[in-house]
């Protein structure tokens, strides 16, 4: 048990956890819940003896106890797996896992015994993994996997897991919450930080708050809270989260896809893809992350070979370079900024021209003029409310709510009468969420047409005028969201039919 | 604080050391003393020949007459001009020392700019210019005894290394340039000279800095049944000798005394002198004997020569009894090598040792 | 690594500062070692290259063909590439602009106009040809550029060796038309006019780069080609093209040299100039204007190396130590990062105890 009295922390003049008072319990799941900087990480780094407090002190099972480094943390029983991973990408599951701590023989590391500790920690963590395989080559779940076994190894009593699910599937997380109960019934402590309420309302046995260096509010039992209610507790005012607000007019079909099918390789091939979205609509795909919507948007963003791809707008066919598709009116905001929605060490003005920077409402004679450049850009800053200090501060400073602000604000701001949007709300704050959904409803208010794709259920639901479940490359069902239940919806993304 | 005061004090010693002592070498020579300037080519300083044994020259000239010297490392080719401005504008050099042929371009439009300025050109000659000293010397010289050697030896029975069937001896050279073909000449006539059947195997490696080529055309010359083969190469040599190695056969060093590197394998080096050359020049300006224009030195000078010293190959009474016959007839002016490959034909006709 | 971020403008000049410094403080230490004296090396150099009227020139004069192959690295970078191939470049352009300089009779500025345009065809198209295999068979720009270095040098090699022979004494071509020799300003010196072609090229490449809409695509491409991508950028075609612009740069540097230094093709008449652009590129921190400053700089290193070597008899070799280190300090900013916040962190406990300390701000979140 350990417990955190009257701990302050700053960085420079940041002040980055003020007074914070938490205890940590065997065999219990404690969620931290706060917005991006709210000063989870550091609570946690100060509890895992990377950053030396300001004020205030630790107790170990009563006793008064100063970390002088994570050496000391890790023997006393504290584990933590980090945000970014740590593990060497040239080593096997097992190597990682047994890394600083190997069992010897003679001064070598005793692969024998390493194998068979290892394997029976995964037997008795219900952990499945092939650790056999170079980590560099292993998915993200399965890396966050062999992070966990590492402090398993290491005889951690207290597990940190410091925004596990960020990079998850839903499957993965279901996963690793179903892990997580079978380490806190054998008597581990945890604290897992995220700023996901649903998830937040699933696994946790206590819940604290943290909003700007402060405990807003501690020990909260998750029975009875919903998450409207966490919601506000972080924010500190109402947030209306996943209102629906239907569609006033729904007019003719804009966006027609009659066909898009394309051949696997290595990934989910797009059997037969048509669906039409109309003026004034939201079409929302649903499924599974993995299932096809990824080839989907980049089949229409002319990113990807097709074998058919038959798609129209206003009747005329869409050509097929990206380029062009862009100069026809569709709008793109694609499912990873990191990826390939933001150059993180461009300027906020530079990035929010890619895709129109052809425009000759940008251009002076042959030259690009900076100054057009940071004036429309400041006018998205201004009417997508980014919280950025400048028009040149580089998007890699931004927090991840604002980047996302300004790919919506490019797509959108760009004037294009179709948008597609790809997981608009992934690794964003609530106050962005909220924000970045009431722009796509205007944006559709206007009479503009919205392709939505997202993993999240609740934000299908909530904003789209109409549905399909999309599950192995193939649209299995259409509906409206009011008709379809959660049950329903569940059993088809996961391939099987209701009735 | 312990810090910082580490980090002042680390820095403080640091600099004083760096500094302190700066007793600077800047104009460590006294007024009186003659003092040179030497440009040497791109090869630069440790190459083991030409540079180095020019740069040899002076320090001999340093100590035993007491000159004082600095010498400049061009880089590039357009380096020679920069260099010879610098040394000639600097305005306190006796004599200005330029070598190698390249720097021939150069050199005759910086002399024209510092007429009053010495300068002594090695290997390249400029004309019509009173304050230039070119020298170039007789290759043919230079390579007549390694000839003669291979020519006596080529067919001995009683040597295990040599092929006693075939009279052939090859020579590879890094290109096929001027002196390199009187070089080629002189050991043709040296060799055939003692035996006028001895067929003389000539290959071009195309650069003088590409060993592993040498040492493919050594390989296929030493297979052809060549007994000894000549460098004339540069840095592309120690292929040569390299091959000679693995084929267990001779060859012959080149410029500075190269016998030791394999002494085994190379029984003698055609030697060229050119830190007496330099030595020498320094000293006629010295004495007042340095004058411009263009001289040709050759064996009777004593600039070229032959040297066995350091060899461990033992080479037969009688060889070496003939060898140093025909070195006399040499110094002597008896025998005068042909330079032109061409004319060595003509020159074997007139001239047989037996 | 640091979560704070430092005033980045600031670090973009003290890097390359401090990396100086702790070079000349190394090499002086190295120096030193050798029973030399550091500051009659240090003097030399600015003897060397600022003593007088003559050597500054001299230094320009130098530094010329590295700003060139500075920029020239510094563009492909900037779109993501690394162009090794500065070298092979400069000889192509060297190669086909001696070829108009020799054969081609044309009335004075057209002549020279050509000479370079050629030159920085030949070179682009030499680069090009990397860009081409990178994007066709995945080949990795460095290698493809390492070996295109070898062939370009020795085919240059081939024609002064054989077919544009003039001299039995050494390998190198005639002179070329003298319509096509930029003459220099005095005999004293090589300073010419192409250093001030260079500036302008710098400055013509710098608007390229930030002002264009093909500057715009060529930096986003290298810094993320999925954004390019799905912002409708042809990457293949700016790859390609970028590499042809810098080699264009390498090419006009080839042809720059022969016209007013060599005024002939000579076997083998840079020794590594290409491969100089890159320290010169590194130390400006990759970027475009600083170039002039860097390229400056590595002049005077070379021109002061040759006065350091006259006059104190010190191998000339030191510079190139010194050259290496300014080069391993730059390259290793983090280990400069790490030496700047050693120092900071002293003299943030000195200010802090004397009470001086200023607030330092971050950026708002
Ligand atoms: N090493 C650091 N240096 C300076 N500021 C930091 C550092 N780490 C965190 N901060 C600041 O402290 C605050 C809390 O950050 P953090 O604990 O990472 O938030 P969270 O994990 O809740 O998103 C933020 O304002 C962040 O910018
Ligand atoms: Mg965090």
């Amino acid at each position: 048990m350990i417990e955190i009295r009257g701990l302050c922390k700053a960085f420079g003049v940041i002040q980055a956890l003020k007074d914070v008072n938490l205890r940590i319990n065997q065999a219990s799941v404690r969620v931290l819940l706060g917005e991006n900087g709210a000063g989870k990480s550091t609570l946690m780094k100060v509890l895992y003896g990377m950053y030396a407090p300001d004020q205030g002190e630790l107790f170990f099972d009563g006793r008064n106890t100063v970390l002088r480094n994570s050496h000391q943390a890790i023997d006393l029983g504290i584990g933590m797996v980090h945000q970014h991973f740590m593990l060497v990408e040239e080593f096997s599951g097992y190597e990682n896992v047994v890394l600083g701590f190997e069992p010897k023989k003679s001064g070598q590391l005793d692969r024998g015994r390493m194998i068979s500790e290892v394997n029976r920690l995964k037997h008795e963590s219900g952990i499945d993994i092939d650790l056999s395989r170079r980590t560099g080559a292993m998915t993200v779940g399965e890396r966050q996997k062999v992070e966990i076994l590492k402090l398993l190894h290491r005889k951690s009593d207290i597990l940190i897991l410091d925004e596990p699910t960020a990079v998850l599937t839903p499957n993965e997380t279901h996963d690793l919450f179903a892990m997580i109960r079978i380490l806190k019934d054998q008597g581990k402590g945890v604290v897992l930080i995220t700023h996901k309420l649903h998830e937040a309302l699933e696994i946790a046995d206590e819940i604290t708050v943290l909003r700007d260096g402060v405990v807003v509010s501690d020990g909260i039992d998750p029975e009875g809270k919903s998450r409207e209610d966490l919601a506000k507790m972080m924010v500190g005012r109402d947030v209306a989260l996943y209102s629906r607000k239907p569609s006033p007019k729904v007019g003719e079909p804009l966006f027609v896809c009659e066909d898009i099918t394309t051949e696997s390789s290595g990934d989910c091939a797009l059997k037969s893809i048509h669906f039409s979205v109309h003026e004034g609509e939201i079409l929302g795909i649903a499924g599974v992350d993995g299932n096809g919507q990824r080839e989907l948007v980049e089949a229409i963003a002319g990113l990807r070979e097709t074998a058919v791809r038959r798609v129209f707008v206003q009747n005329q066919p869409v050509p097929a370079g990206t380029p062009d598709i862009l100069k026809s009116g569709i709008a793109f905001v694609f499912e990873d900024r990191n990826f390939n929605g933001l150059i993180e060490n461009m300027s906020v003005n530079e990035n929010a021209i890619l895709g129109y920077h052809r425009e000759s409402s940008l251009k002076r004679g042959f030259l690009l003029s900076q100054k057009k450049t940071r004036e429309r850009a400041k006018r998205l800053i201004k009417e997508y409310q980014v919280r950025t200090p400048s028009d040149q501060t580089s998007v890699g400073d931004l927090s991840g709510g604002n980047q996302q602000k300004i790919l919506i604000a490019r797509a959108l701001g760009a004037g294009p009468s179709i948008a597609v949007i790809s997981q608009p709300t992934r690794g964003v704050d609530i106050g962005a969420m909220e924000y970045i959904h009431e722009s796509i409803q205007l944006f559709r208010d206007l009479g503009n047409a919205i392709l939505l794709i997202s993993a999240d259920l609740d934000e299908v639901k909530s904003l789209s005028d109409r549905i399909l479940i999309i599950h192995e490359g193939e649209i299995v069902v259409e509906g409206k969201p009011t008709e379809l239940s959660d049950t329903e919806i569940g059993l088809y993304m996961t391939g099987s039919h209701p009735d | 604080m312990k810090r910082i005061l580490a980090v002042f004090a680390t820095a403080s010693i640091l600099i004083f050391s760096a500094f302190a002592n700066g007793d600077a070498a800047i104009g460590t020579g006294d007024a009186g003393t003659l003092r040179i300037g030497i440009i040497l080519t791109t090869s630069g300083l440790g190459d083991k020949n030409f540079n180095d044994m020019a740069y040899d020259g002076l320090v001999m000239a340093e100590n035993e007459l007491g000159i004082t010297f600095d010498y400049g490392e061009p880089e590039t080719v357009s380096d020679y001009e920069t260099q010879q401005r610098s040394f000639a504008s600097a305005g306190i050099y006796d004599l200005i020392i330029a070598i190698g042929a390249d720097q021939t371009e150069p050199l005759t439009s910086v002399a024209t700019d510092f007429p009053d300025q010495s300068f002594t050109l090695l290997d390249g000659s400029i004309d019509g210019l009173s304050n230039v000293h070119s020298i170039v010397t007789q290759f043919q010289d230079q390579t007549f005894l390694t000839g003669v050697l291979a020519g006596l030896m080529t067919n001995r029975s009683d040597f295990p290394m040599i092929n006693p069937k075939e009279k052939r001896i090859g020579i590879i050279r890094g290109l096929d340039l001027p002196v390199l073909r009187n070089a080629t000449a002189g050991y043709m006539a040296g060799a055939r000279y003692v035996d006028p059947d001895v067929e003389i195997l000539v290959g071009d490696v195309g650069s003088f800095n590409d060993p592993g080529k040498a040492k493919e055309m050594a390989l296929s010359m030493y297979d052809k049944g060549a007994d000894f083969i000549q460098l004339m190469a540069g840095g592309s040599g120690l292929g040569i000798i390299s091959a000679a190695v693995e084929a267990n056969a001779y060859a012959f060093g080149v410029g500075d005394n190269q016998n030791g590197d394999q002494p085994d394998h190379i029984p003698a080096t055609a030697i060229r002198y050119v830190n007496d050359i330099i030595f020498n020049d320094v000293k006629n300006y010295l004495n007042g004997a340095w004058s411009s224009g263009k001289d040709v030195w050759g064996f009777k000078e004593a600039v070229v020569g032959y040297t066995t010293e350091n060899s461990m190959v033992s080479l037969p009474e009688d060889v070496v009894d003939i060898i140093e016959d025909i070195r006399m007839s040499l110094v002597a002016g008896e025998i005068v090598p042909p330079s032109e490959v061409d004319d060595v034909d003509a020159w074997i006709a007139e001239n047989q040792y037996y | 690594m640091t979560e704070r971020p430092l005033a980045s403008r600031l670090k973009n000049v003290l890097i390359p500062f401090t990396a100086l410094l702790l070079a000349l403080l190394v090499c002086a230490i190295l120096i030193r070692s050798f029973g030399y004296s550091p500051l009659s090396v240090y003097k030399g150099i600015i003897i060397g290259a600022a003593g007088n009227m003559r050597s500054l020139l001299q230094t320009l004069s130098e530094s010329t063909v590295l700003i060139l192959t500075g920029l020239s690295f510094a563009v492909a970078f900037k779109a993501g590439l690394i162009n090794i191939g500065a070298e092979g470049q400069l000889y192509m352009g060297a190669v086909f602009g001696s070829l108009v300089g020799l054969y081609l009779p044309l009335p004075g500025i057209i002549h020279k106009a050509t000479v370079i345009l050629v030159a920085a065809a030949a070179g682009g198209a030499w680069a090009a040809l990397a860009g081409y295999l990178k994007v066709k068979f995945n080949a990795h720009e460095v290698i493809t550029t390492i070996m295109l270095n070898t062939i370009a040098a020795n085919f240059c090699s081939y024609l002064v060796n054989y077919p544009l022979r003039a001299s039995e004494a050494i390998a190198q071509s005639d002179r070329l038309l003298e319509t096509a020799i930029i003459p220099r300003f005095s005999a004293q010196s090589q300073f010419n006019p192409t250093f001030f072609l260079a500036l302008i090229l710098v400055i013509i490449v710098y608007i390229i780069v930030h002002h264009t809409v093909f500057g715009y695509e060529m930096r986003v491409t290298g810094r993320n080609r999925n954004a390019g991508l799905a912002g409708g950028i042809n990457v293949n075609r700016m790859i390609i093209a970028s590499m042809a612009l810098s080699g264009a740069v390498a090419g006009c540097a080839g042809s720059f040299h022969i016209m007013a230094i060599n005024t002939r093709l000579i076997d083998g008449f840079s020794t590594g100039f290409g491969f100089a652009g890159v320290a010169v590129s590194a130390l400006a921190g990759g970027n475009i204007l600083p170039i002039i400053f860097s390229g400056i700089l590595f002049g005077v290193f070379k021109n002061g190396a040759l006065v350091v070597q006259r006059i104190s008899r010190i191998p000339s070799d030191f510079i190139q130590i010194l050259q290496a280190l300014v080069i391993i300090f730059v390259a290793a900013p983090m280990m400069i990062l790490a030496f700047m916040d050693f120092v900071r962190g002293g003299i943030r406990k000195i200010t802090n105890f004397t009470g001086l300390r200023k607030n330092r701000r971050r950026t708002a979140p």
